[in-house]
C-alpha cells in the first residue's frame, strides 16, 4: 500500500495504471482523498459539499466489477473526480455558490455526470465558485472564499477557483469546471494547473446551471494534459437534450497528447497572437510564456505571428453579450418551483411579484445583481440594436479574426491571465479591473473555438503562470499535441512536474 | 452600485465602433442546422420529485402566492 501523500500527488492516468495492476482499489483512492480534503479544508476551502459516504459507495461498485467488466470502462474509471457546483447532481445539493439556491437537492444527473457515473468515477463532492459563475475570483461565492494553495492570502481566480484550488492541493485528481469567459481557463492558471474549455457544443450543457448559453461549456480541470484528454473524450459527444451538442463523437484528444509527449512538433505552425501579450501583462508572465515559445521553436514548430485586430472589441461585447443572456437565464429563480423564496413584510401586499422582487433581492449577491440590471438594459428597447445587435456584429469580426489566424496557424498561443493570482479584496470594488483578467480567455468563448491553459512555469513572485493554445472549432485535438509537448519539456527543463514547487503543510502528517 | 454600472456602460460602448452596418450578427457560435428529433414519449420525472423542492405545493400542485394586487 503506497503511502496517502504519494498517493494522491499522482496522475489520474497513474492512480488507474494502479488500479489495474491491483496494487490500489478505487476505495483506497477516495479515502486517500478524503483524508487529505478533512486535512487541507480548513485552509483550502475549495469544497461547499463533500460527498464522501457515496463516494466510497461508487468506490466500491467499481472495486465489486469483475475484470472483464472492468476492462469494458474508460481508462480513468475507479478514479475519482470533484465537481463544480454548477453543475447538477442528482441527490447531492447543488447551490451555484448562490443562497437563492441553498438546500436545492437536484431530482436529476447533467449529462456530464452521468457518464461520469457510467465510466465509475465516483465523485467527491460539490466545488466552490463565483456566484452562478460570475467572477474571475471566487470571492463572489455567497458562502466562503476559496484559497489559492500557491498562497492562502490569494485568490485561486474564478468562477471555478474551487475546482482548480482542489486539484492543485491534491484533493482531488480530477475535476469539472464551466468556462464562459474563461472560468476554467484562468484558475488553471492561476493554480499552476491544466483547464481546457473544450469546442462549444463539444461537451453537453445538459445540466450545467445556465449562466450565458451560447458561451458556456464544461469542460476538465487536471494536473496533467494527459489527463484532461482522457476527461474530455469521456465526457464528451453529442447528447440529444441539449440542441447546441455538435452530433459527433469526441475528437481523438487523447492519442493527439500521447503523440506530443514525443516532443516533436516538426510541421506544426503555432501562432503568437499579437493582441494577448505585451501592454498590460506582467512581466514575469510575459517571461515565462516567451521562454516556453522558445521551447515549442526548439521542438521543431515554426512560430509566426498573427493579428486578430478586433479583439479589443471582444471584452466590451463580452460583457454585452454575457449580462443578456445571464438576465434572461436568470429569470427563472422566481420562487415558485424551487429555490428560496421570501414573501414580503405585512405591510406590503402578499402578492407573486412581491415575492419574487423580496426573492431576488435576498437570493442574489452584488455581482449576480449588477449584470441582471446590465443584461436587462441592454435588451431593453431602445439600447438593442446600438448594444446587443453591436455586441453579436463584434463576434462576427472575432469569428473572422480568427478564420484568418487558422490560415496562417495551425493553433494560437497567448498567455493565460495578464497576472498571477492577486489578494482577496484588491479588485472586488474595481468591477472592470476584475473584468480584465479574463482578457486573452474571452474571445475563444465568443467564437466558439477550444482551448486549455497549462501551467508555464512561476513568476517572479513565486506564483504560476498560464500558457494557452488555442485550437480551431471542432479540432480540439491540434492544442492537445504542441500542450502535451511543451508540459514535456517544461517539466525536463524544471526536473519535476510545478506542483514539486508547491508547499503543502496540508499533507503533513497524513500518512499513519 | 449606480456608478459603476456606469463606468462599465461606458467601457462596453466602445462596441458601435466596430459594428458596422455591412457586419452579420452572430447568435451561435457553432450554427448547426436545426431539426426535430423524433416523437418518441419518454417518462417524464414523478409528480413527487418534482414537488420535492418547491417552496409550497397543496393537492400535488405549486402554490403561487396570489397574482393581482386586489382581492
Amino acid at each position: 500500500m503506497t503511502d496517502t501523500t504519494e498517493l494522491v500527488k499522482l496522475s489520474a492516468v497513474q492512480m488507474a495504471e494502479k488500479l489495474r495492476a491491483k496494487e490500489i482499489t478505487s476505495r483506497d483512492l477516495v479515502s486517500a482523498q478524503l483524508d487529505v480534503i478533512d486535512a487541507a479544508e480548513p485552509s483550502i476551502k475549495a469544497f461547499l459539499t463533500v460527498s464522501g459516504e457515496a463516494a466510497l459507495e461508487q468506490a466500491d461498485a467499481f472495486d465489486n466489477l469483475s475484470d472483464s467488466e472492468k476492462a469494458e470502462l474508460p481508462e480513468l474509471a475507479g478514479v475519482p473526480i470533484a465537481i463544480k457546483d454548477m453543475i447538477v447532481t442528482k441527490g447531492i445539493q447543488t447551490t451555484a455558490a448562490s443562497r437563492i439556491l441553498e438546500g436545492w437537492i437536484p431530482p436529476y444527473d447533467a449529462t456530464v455526470i452521468e457518464k461520469l457515473k457510467a465510466a465509475h468515477m465516483p465523485l467527491l463532492g460539490k466545488t466552490n465558485l463565483d456566484e452562478f459563475a460570475q467572477g474571475s475570483s471566487t470571492e463572489h461565492s455567497a458562502y466562503q472564499n476559496t484559497s489559492n494553495p500557491w498562497d492562502v492570502e490569494r485568490v485561486p481566480g474564478g468562477s471555478g477557483g474551487g475546482s482548480a484550488a482542489a486539484v492543485s492541493s491534491f484533493e482531488a485528481p480530477l475535476a469539472l469546471g464551466t468556462d464562459t469567459g474563461g472560468s476554467i481557463r484562468q484558475p488553471g492558471a492561476l493554480t499552476g494547473t491544466v483547464g481546457v474549455k473544450p469546442t462549444y457544443g463539444g461537451v453537453s450543457r445538459f445540466g450545467a446551471i445556465a449562466m450565458a448559453s451560447s458561451l458556456d461549456q464544461i469542460g476538465p480541470v487536471t494536473r496533467t494534459v494527459l489527463d484532461s484528454a482522457l476527461l474530455q473524450e469521456i465526457i464528451g459527444g453529442h447528447d440529444k437534450r441539449d440542441s447546441t451538442s455538435i452530433p459527433e463523437g469526441p475528437r481523438p484528444m487523447v492519442a493527439a497528447a500521447r503523440e506530443g509527449q514525443r516532443r516533436d512538433l516538426k510541421g506544426l505552425k503555432v501562432g503568437l497572437v499579437k493582441e494577448l501579450n505585451g501592454e498590460g501583462f506582467q512581466p514575469g508572465v510575459e517571461a515565462r510564456f516567451h521562454e516556453a515559445v522558445d521551447m515549442l521553436t526548439a521542438m521543431g514548430a515554426e512560430v509566426v505571428e498573427v493579428s486578430c485586430p478586433n479583439f479589443k472589441y471582444s471584452l466590451g461585447a463580452y460583457y454585452i453579450i454575457m449580462p443578456s443572456e445571464v438576465s434572461s437565464n436568470l429569470a427563472r429563480y422566481d420562487g415558485m418551483r424551487y429555490g428560496l423564496r421570501v414573501m414580503p413584510p405585512e405591510d406590503v401586499a402578499q402578492t407573486a411579484a412581491n415575492m419574487m422582487a423580496y426573492t431576488r433581492e435576498a437570493g442574489f449577491g452584488d455581482e449576480v445583481k449588477r449584470r441582471i440590471i446590465l443584461g436587462t438594459y441592454a435588451l431593453s428597447a431602445g439600447y438593442y440594436d446600438a448594444w446587443y445587435g453591436s455586441a453579436q456584429k463584434v463576434r462576427t469580426l472575432i469569428i473572422n479574426d480568427f478564420k484568418k489566424a487558422f490560415e496562417q496557424a495551425d493553433v494560437l498561443v497567448s498567455p493565460t491571465s495578464p497576472t498571477t493570482a492577486f489578494k482577496f479584496g484588491e479588485k472586488m470594488d474595481d468591477p472592470l479591473a476584475m473584468y480584465m483578467n479574463d482578457i486573452a480567455t474571452i474571445p475563444a468563448n465568443l467564437a466558439g473555438v477550444p482551448a486549455m491553459s497549462i501551467p508555464a512555469g512561476l513568476s517572479d513572485d513565486g506564483l504560476p503562470v498560464g500558457f494557452q493554445f488555442i485550437a480551431p472549432q471542432q479540432r480540439d485535438e491540434v492544442m492537445y499535441k504542441p500542450a502535451a509537448a511543451l508540459e514535456a519539456a517544461l517539466e525536463e527543463s524544471w526536473g519535476a512536474p510545478i506542483w514539486s514547487s508547491l508547499k503543502t503543510p496540508w499533507l503533513d502528517g497524513l500518512n499513519k | 452600485m449606480q456608478s459603476e454600472l456606469n463606468v462599465i456602460a461606458d467601457a462596453i460602448d466602445s462596441v458601435q465602433e466596430a459594428a458596422t452596418a455591412d457586419v452579420e450578427p452572430t447568435a451561435n457560435p457553432v450554427p448547426l442546422e436545426t431539426y426535430l428529433r423524433p416523437d418518441v414519449p419518454v417518462t417524464p420525472l414523478p409528480q413527487s420529485e418534482v414537488l420535492a423542492a418547491a417552496p409550497a405545493t397543496a393537492d400535488g400542485m405549486f402554490v403561487a402566492p396570489q397574482i393581482l394586487g386586489e382581492e
